[in-house]
This record gives structure tokens, sequence and C-alpha cells, in this order.
């Protein structure tokens, strides 16, 4: 335990005489000193049993059935009341509550800095003074500088649904995370109501257990069997029911591993694969004429000189309203009638491959030039930018073409590089070739966790109108490079290491803060550049009957007080209810999570609610199965889209000026093969999802480092040309800055990259953090997407070292 | 007669080492020891590789008590603390085990434990099932089948958390157990069967 203040470099033991680390802090870092037995009344084996649910950032959604015993949390296992089995779920993280919950790594107490920012030197203060400080500081800086002043970052866990329109913050714009391959496909098939379906993060348009439907899954750049725990089991159902698995990754992937099929690419190169495989369909004619005919933009005509898409008159690009595709259509040439007519006209056969000139200006179907496009994109070119032979490819292209076939994208690989979204946009392509789309066995997208499922829609607590956010003033992910007008930084969960590429350059950002706050569970990388830390309780803990109601999975579950508050934590909910307390906000703010939850689960938001009551609810083991959700999603059935037009919009006027209205490769921004850089940093730095970690989350859990610990990992080829020894502590290096850590060899690992878990808490390595050296580029055309640039943490180029003694020694 | 048994599909097996925890966890497991846990076989590295880049290949391989019904580590003991109990199962009595280790060097799978030192748990309590045996300094231990569930007809925890569900539990005296059908529709095999031990848990791939 005293190793445990070590690396969190607390204040030392009887430096300053306050609760947390005064009189032995050993001793109150122990477990039985804060979580005393149940009392003698409580017979010695007398145990309950509670329901509740796990973290949910993996996207597994797991009801959890705890045994509790004397007061203590003894067994977690899946909640084994749901009918449908697939549902009965937990993991290696799950089971590892069980010692993550009482850890050493929990912020124990409300903490208050005492020396350097970043020096990682607090006290322990009470919840009245830590809150308290955060209100007056938050009210000072909007008074003198404006609400905005205030930012407000909350991650996927914590739940402060009110607190950003209580604070009148702002709250810091696009995520920068896993929108890079959803900004290239999600705006040429359009957003599915009730779904994630769209929203530019790529979620696949059909979920994980309709994969047993396809013929072929090409899973390109996504290790699922890691990402998606929760889900694993739809993999296997799919390979059994005979769908062939071919896995597309750098890295010999536990996916990769499992897969009928693994083909290695070159980091970086998923476009050129794509534009590879459409250049065989074009040229095999494997591609499905009726349907780029009926249900694309392949026929539409294209201006040859400004690239703009005809319609019916010109655009009148001073109007207030945007003209709607009935006042002024797009055209198409009528292969029947021999004219033009609106592409959605009856009786016509639109033209895939008509050109020709009206008013003077010269025009070609989409399709035409896309085929022009693809001359620069032949299969040699393919081979040798992806290091796939030239039959690999033409293989997969075949494949793909004999559908139904499901097409799996990333998270995790190639959508966190610069040229992300001309990853999608080429899958989108390949999709707009094939058909294969809204049908069963056709899918496209992330398949990765229960986003896919169908969303339940909630309820939210009334506010007053004008008790709303600040506008963000620009995007996160931009504050450290530009001038903005923050005081007051609020990070809920770690976002300040977790969001943040090139750590070094936003921790000068920082230090010209006010305040930063961080708030979390367990004390992560970022926590050391708080003045002011709080302890929020887990999943497993809450101060009344409820902590919450979450749907996911096909389940309406509810989260059960397993134990009461652990050390001097609190529920979100009482800590968003204090801090808009003590900012005098309290009488609009619901008394107890139970109103909360009487708001949300409410059929007149959600119809598929109907029948389902709160009462129903609290009286059930962890939950409700909600009606009709047993068969899988199957998003654009008839293939109807939900764009504008209800084709795939695979034409992106928007892009023109980039040129990027059709996929255009693009080398990755660092991390390309042909970068002169690769002469001083020849590797490219792979930041890894695994299976034991949730991001930031769990890195601290005793029961997983039996696992799994910080390490960096390379190819023997890689490590013994470094003249390495297993177990050498190394520098990983560039101009960003360096991390150091203990380094293996691993055969899986691509030669030519290093891989490293993203999310390994600096406390539990040698020095420094995996952000000191990931990539910060930011695209002009990111900018100008859906959902803004993607953070682009693969495309970084790194070199390898072997630590000096005296640096590796120190821990 | 019953003979309860574990048989894994290790094509579904993804190396996840859920059942190790879910082991840990039920039988109260102390830091640095594991009942149960997956190997990657022909690596030393925790999801390496067998090959070269990249001709490679990889194989999960969960690993515990096999419960023999030919035990080798039984047939050593020399005061009779290892045993075959009425379901098949072969179980220490922690009472009687005088910690020679004889019975660690006689098992072929490497599944038996030892406690050199006084436990330490972290969490520092004894969690997982209530009726579990805190064992002492100076024991051996290894996987019970989960004797306290399964004794209340339940499956071993490994099998009722696998997130694959890879594994299946059952009476191979009983034809008609699922178990029974794997083996017979699978072909399910036996490690290291040249040693004459006879596991009860198979494998199919």
């Amino acid at each position: 335990m005293s190793e445990g203040l070590s690396r969190r470099q607390f204040v030392k033991t009887g430096a300053v005489g306050t609760a947390l680390l005064g009189a032995g802090a050993a001793g109150l870092l122990s477990f039985s000193n804060w979580i005393q037995e149940a009392g003698a009344e409580e017979a010695e084996s007398e145990e309950r049993i509670a329901y509740t649910y796990h973290q949910e950032h993996c996207g597994g959604y797991c009801s959890l059935k705890c045994t509790v015993r004397n007061g203590r949390l003894c067994l977690i296992e899946p909640n084994d009341n749901w009918e449908n089995s697939s549902r009965r779920v937990c993991c290696v993280r799950g089971l590892s509550e069980i010692q993550n919950i009482y850890s050493t790594e929990r912020i124990q107490t409300p903490l208050k800095r005492v020396g350097e920012r970043g020096a990682g030197e607090f006290v322990a203060i009470s919840w009245d003074e830590a809150i308290d400080t955060i209100a007056k500081a938050v009210k000072d800086s909007q008074e003198q500088y404006g609400k905005d002043s205030v930012l407000l970052r909350l991650s996927a866990e914590p739940k402060y649904p009110l607190l950003a329109s209580i604070l009148g913050c702002q709250t810091g714009g696009f995520t920068g995370e896993d929108v890079g391959v959803g900004n290239g496909l999600d705006p040429s098939i359009g957003y599915v109501p009730g779904t994630w379906v769209g929203v530019n993060y790529a979620i696949s348009t059909n979920d994980a257990r309709d994969l047993v439907n396809s013929k072929y899954f090409i899973n390109v750049g996504s290790n699922y069997l890691e990402s998606s725990m929760g889900q694993v089991s739809y993999f296997f159902d799919a390979k059994e029911a005979g769908c062939h698995i071919i896995t597309v990754d750098p890295h010999f992937s536990t996916t990769a591993s499992k897969s009928d099929e693994w083909i290695p690419i070159i980091p970086g190169t998923d476009t050129a694969l794509f534009l590879g495989m459409a250049r065989v369909i074009i040229e095999k004619q494997l591609y499905n004429e009726d349907f780029m005919r009926e249900k694309t933009a392949f026929p539409f005509l294209v201006n040859e000189a400004d690239k703009t898409l005809l319609r019916e008159h010109p655009v009148d690009s001073v109007a207030g309203e945007p003209e709607t595709l009935e006042q002024n259509p797009y055209l198409v040439w009528d292969e029947n009638s021999g004219s033009l007519q609106p592409f959605n006209a009856e009786g016509i056969k639109p033209s895939l491959e008509a050109s020709g000139t009206t008013d003077g200006k010269t025009y070609r179907t989409v399709f035409s030039v896309f085929k022009e496009n693809q001359e620069d994109y032949t299969l040699t070119w393919a081979a040798e930018t992806t290091g796939i032979s030239e039959d690999k490819i033409a293989y997969l292209a075949e494949c793909y073409a004999d559908g139904p076939s499901s097409l799996g994208l990333g998270w995790g690989g190639v959508d966190k590089f610069a040229n992300a979204d001309t990853v999608g946009h080429a899958a989108a392509v390949l999709v707009a070739l094939t058909g294969n789309i809204g049908t069963e066995g056709a899918g496209v997208g992330v398949y990765v966790g229960h986003w896919n499922g169908d969303i339940i829609n909630f309820g939210t607590w009334p506010l007053p109108e004008d008790m709303v956010p600040s506008a963000p003033e620009m995007n996160f992910f931009e504050m450290p490079y530009k001038p903005n007008n923050v005081h007051v930084y609020l990070s809920f969960g770690d976002k300040i290491v977790q969001e943040t590429p090139n750590l070094n350059r936003k921790i000068e950002w920082l230090k010209t803060l006010d305040l930063i706050v961080y708030c979390d569970i367990h004390f992560s990388s970022g926590g050391v550049w708080a003045d002011i830390v709080l302890p929020a309780c887990s999943k497993f803990e809450c101060d009344k009957d409820f902590g919450g109601v979450r749907a996911g999975n096909g389940l309406l579950m509810t989260q059960q007080k397993v134990l009461d508050p652990l050390f001097e934590a609190k529920p979100d909910f009482v800590i968003e209810r204090e801090i808009g307390k003590a900012m005098g906000f309290e009488h609009y703010l619901p008394k107890s999570q139970e109103d909360i939850m009487e708001v949300q689960v409410d059929p007149k938001i959600d119809p598929r609610l109907t029948g389902i009551t709160l009462s129903a609810l609290k009286n059930s083991p962890g939950g409700i199965e909600i009606p009709n959700l047993e068969n899988p999603r199957v998003a654009y059935r008839g293939q109807q889209f939900c764009t504008p037009t209800k084709r795939m919009e695979i034409y992106y006027e928007a892009m023109i000026g980039f040129d990027q209205q059709l996929p255009r490769y693009e080398e990755p921004h660092e991390a390309s093969v042909s970068n002169p850089l690769r002469e001083k940093y020849p590797l490219q730095c792979c930041s890894a999802r695994n299976r034991y970690h949730i991001h930031n989350q769990f890195g601290g859990a005793s029961w997983i480092q039996q696992f799994n610990e910080p390490r960096i990992e390379l190819n023997p080829v890689d490590f013994h040309m470094r003249n390495l020894q297993e177990g050498d502590v190394c520098e990983v290096f560039n101009e960003r800055g360096s991390f150091k850590c203990k380094t293996i060899m691993n055969e899986a690992v691509r030669p030519g990259s290093m891989r490293f878990a993203e999310g390994s808490l600096s406390q539990f390595m040698v020095e420094g953090n995996l952000q000191n050296v990931t990539n910060e580029v930011l695209t002009e055309r990111g900018m100008a997407q859906p959902a803004g640039p993607d953070l682009s943490f693969n495309d970084t180029l790194v070199e390898v070292r072997k630590a000096s003694a005296r640096e590796g020694g120190a821990s | 007669m019953t003979r309860l048994a574990i048989v894994i599909n290790q094509d579904r097996c993804i190396g996840c080492q859920t059942c190790a925890n879910a082991c840990k966890m039920e039988n109260n497991v102390p830091m640095g020891m594991l009942w149960n846990r997956v190997i990657t076989v022909g690596s030393d590295v925790i999801d390496g590789a067998v090959g070269t880049y990249p001709n490679l290949t990889r194989e999960y391989l969960p690993m515990a008590c096999q419960h023999c019904d030919n035990p080798a580590c039984q047939a050593v003991c020399p005061v009779g603390a290892t045993y075959t109990d009425e379901a098949g199962r072969v179980l220490i009595n922690y009472d009687i085990c005088i910690g020679c280790r004889i019975c660690m060097a006689a098992c072929p799978y490497n599944a038996r434990v030892f406690n050199w030192e006084e436990p330490v748990r972290d969490p520092d309590f004894n969690y997982g099932h209530k009726d579990v045996p805190v064992r002492p300094r100076g024991v051996t231990e290894k996987c019970t089948l989960c004797k306290e569930r399964t004794d209340e007809d339940r499956e071993p925890m490994c099998v009722t958390c696998c997130p694959t569900k890879a594994r299946s539990f059952g009476d191979l005296d009983n034809p008609s157990s699922a178990v029974s059908a794997l083996i017979r529709e699978k072909s399910a095999y036996q490690l290291l069967p040249e040693r004459g031990t006879s596991p009860k848990t198979r494998y199919f791939k």
C-alpha cells in the first residue's frame, strides 16, 4: 500500500497533519479502516443479493448479480434473470471489481493540491471545503470573464446530465474521438432515428447479431474480440453458422487469430485497400447496377468545371433557406426518354454513364467520374500502398461483392489517423457499388458494443429555459493552441489526459488556468494536474436504494444499492446536486435519483417502454427485458436511406474544396511510409485497445495487473535491432516528448510498429504517458466535416531506445 | 456413477482470462495464485504468437485441474489428502495435506499451487462462496470444479462467466448430457493422453 502512495507521489507521510496523510497514511488507505464489517446483529454468514450495472463505455451494458456478505462485495456474476442467454454476460474487467472498488487506487476523500501542479502533492479536505472552493471559483470566474470561462468535460461514465446547464458553462464542442471513419461513411447514409446509426461514429448499420446472416464478414481495423467483450458470442455464432470471417489488421490481434483469415496491412493505408477493391469490382463488373441506378447518387451529373451536381436550376447561393429537393431536384439522364429528368421522377431509368452538355456546361455521371477517379488507383498501386498482394485484394473484392457481405470498420485502428474520413468514404463507395446494405447479412460500420442495438430514449429533468450551457467557443482540443476564455476547467472522468494528443502542449495550457477540478472513481493519469480532486462512487455504491436506470442490450436495467458509498466517495447524483446547491440552484434540482428515474422512464417519450412502470422496474431483479427487441437491427430496410434524396449520397459536394467529393487517397499525415521523419523516428506508434482496459479504467486493478501491465511491445526484429533484453525499460520518444516503460517482444506486433495499450496509467509506468508522443494534427478538412476532426493518435512516428540504468531504475 | 467434467471449445476461447478471475473470486484464491488461467500455447507472452510475422498462429489453452480419472497427484500423495469424491471430482483435504508438494511434481498439467506464505488477499477479506474452505499457509490447492456450486446443481463459476460460452459442464456418465454429446460429436480430446492420467476435462476446436 505504501507503494500505491509513492506511485502517486502524495505528500510524504507526516508532512501535513491532515486526515488523509497525517498520522499513518498507509493505515488510512488500508481497506479495513474504512469499511467496517457489519455489526454483531448481522449473522456471520448472512448474505444478500443486489443487482447493478457495470461501466458502460465498452458498450457491453452488463447487468450484474452481486453477493454481499458482512457488508462486503464477495461475488459478481452475470445477472441470470434474463430469458435471452446472450444478455447474461460479464467479463474479466467486471469481475476485477471485486478488488478494484476497494483498491488503494481509489480517490478516497476530496483532495486539495499543495505542491506544484503536476507534482501530485495533495492533502485531504472536507467535502464542504471542496464544494465551496469549486462554487466560489466558478462564480468568481463567470462574474469576471463570463459564463463560458468555465469548461466542463464529461467522460462517458460519469452521469452529470444537468451540470453544464446549471453552470451555464461551455462543454468543449466536438468529441474528436471515434468520428474519423464516420465523417466519411455516415453522410452517405444518414441518421436513423432511434439508433446511433448515422451520427458520424460509423456505427454499424446492422448490429452484430446479424453477422450470422452474412456470407462474408470483412473486418478492417477493429479488434472486435477485445473491444467488444459483451458481444463476443455473436462473432462465433456467425462463424459457426458459416460466415467466412476475414480480418485486416497490421497486427495479429486476437480477432485476427480467431478469424478464418488474417490479412496484414501497412498501418493507415486502408483507403488504398478499399479503392483497390473498388477497382476490381469495376473492372470485373461485379457491381450491382440496379442498386447503383435506383438507390445511389451514381447517376447524378457532375459539372466538369466546378464539380457541383446538376440540379433543375442553379442553386441560389445567397438564399436564406436552402432549397428543398422538391423545389430544385438533382437531375439524371433518363435512358427511357433520352432527356434530363428529376432523379425521383416516376418511370425513368437513370443512366450510370451518360455525359453531355446543357446550358453550355459539360456534365458526366458520378459513376463516370468515379471510374476516372479510379484510374489512379490500379491494383498494382493498391498492393504497393497497402502491402497486400494484388491477388488478395482481388479476392477480398470478389468475396465482398459475392454477398450478403458485411464490412466491419474501426475504432482503435485506422480511425485514429488523419485520413480516416477517406476510409469511411471509400467504404461507402464499396457499399454503393455492391448494394451490401439494408438487408439481412449486409451491414457496414463499427460492430463494437451495444450502441449497435436499439437506443431507448429517456425523458430529461426539466430546467428553466434559460438555464443552458454556453455555446462552445471552440473545440476543446483546440484550446491548447488558440487563445480562449477558459479559466476554470472541470474534468469529470479523466478528460485531462485521455483525449489529449501531444500532452506536453496541453500541460502548458493547463498551467495558465485558475482552477482545475478532477472527479473520478480511481485516480487516473490526469489527476496530478488538478487543484481539487473529488471521489466518486462506483456503480456498486449508492446512498439510497437506487442509483439510476439505464437501457442497453435490450434491457432496462437498474442500479440497486449493492454497497453504501466506500471511503468518502459520493454518487454522481449527490455531487451534481451539491455543486448545484452551492451555486444557489437547489430549488431547480431533483431531490433524489428516483425523481430523475420517474422522469426518465416515460412511454410518452419512448413508446417501447409502454407497460413498464417504475415500480415494476424497482421490484425487478436488476431490470426488465424490453419487449420486441429480440431481432437484430437491420437499418435502411428496403434500401431507403435517411439522406435528403433517400439514396446513398456518396458524392460529397461539401468536400469539393478539398478534392474529396469522391474518395481520394491521402497518405497518413505523419506515419506514412515515405515520411522523411522516419529516418529519426522509424516506428509507427500504435495506441492499441485491449480487453483489460476501458480506456483509462481498470489499469490500477490488481486483478487486471495479474495479466496486463503497461509495456512497450515490439516485434523481435525491431527488438533485436535495438539490442534490447526482455524486460528492459525503454524510452519511446519523438519531438513532442517521451515516456518510459518496460519492453517486451511479441511476434504478433507488426515489424515497424511500436504497440502500447492506450489509457495505460502514468503511475504504473516508469515515466511519462503515451500521450506525450501522440500526434495533435487537426486537418482543415476535418474542421469542415459534420463531426469535426478526429484525433490522430495512431498517426504518429516514434523511436524506441533503451533507457539508461539510472533512468530505468526509478519507479 | 457421476463423473462431472468441463468440456472446452478452444475455437471460441479468446484468451480473455474472465474464467481465471471468475475462479479466483469464487474460490477466494489469494494474490499471486490462480487455480485457472488461459495459456497462449508456445508463447511466453500472453497473447503472443507462434511463427514469424506474418506467418503466425495462436492457440489459447484454458488450464486448470483436469480432474483425471487416474490422477497422478492422488497416487503419489503420501497421506491420502488428495482423493476422488463420489461425483468424480479430484479434491484435497486441507486438514490432512502436509505440504510436501509431491503432488505438484506429479501433476503433468501444473494445475496445483502452493501457499508458501500466509495468503495475501486483495481485497483483504474472504471473498467468494461462503462455504469455500479458507486454506492456511503450507497446503496445496487447486480447482475443485466449484464443489460448493456444483453441489447446489449450479455450474462452476468459470462456465457461468465465460463471455464466449466456450465452456460446458455436466456428467460424463450421463450419455444424454451436453458434455457427453460434445465429446461424441466433436471428438473432444484429452491433454497429454500419453501420461495415462485420463483427464475428464476435454477440449475441442
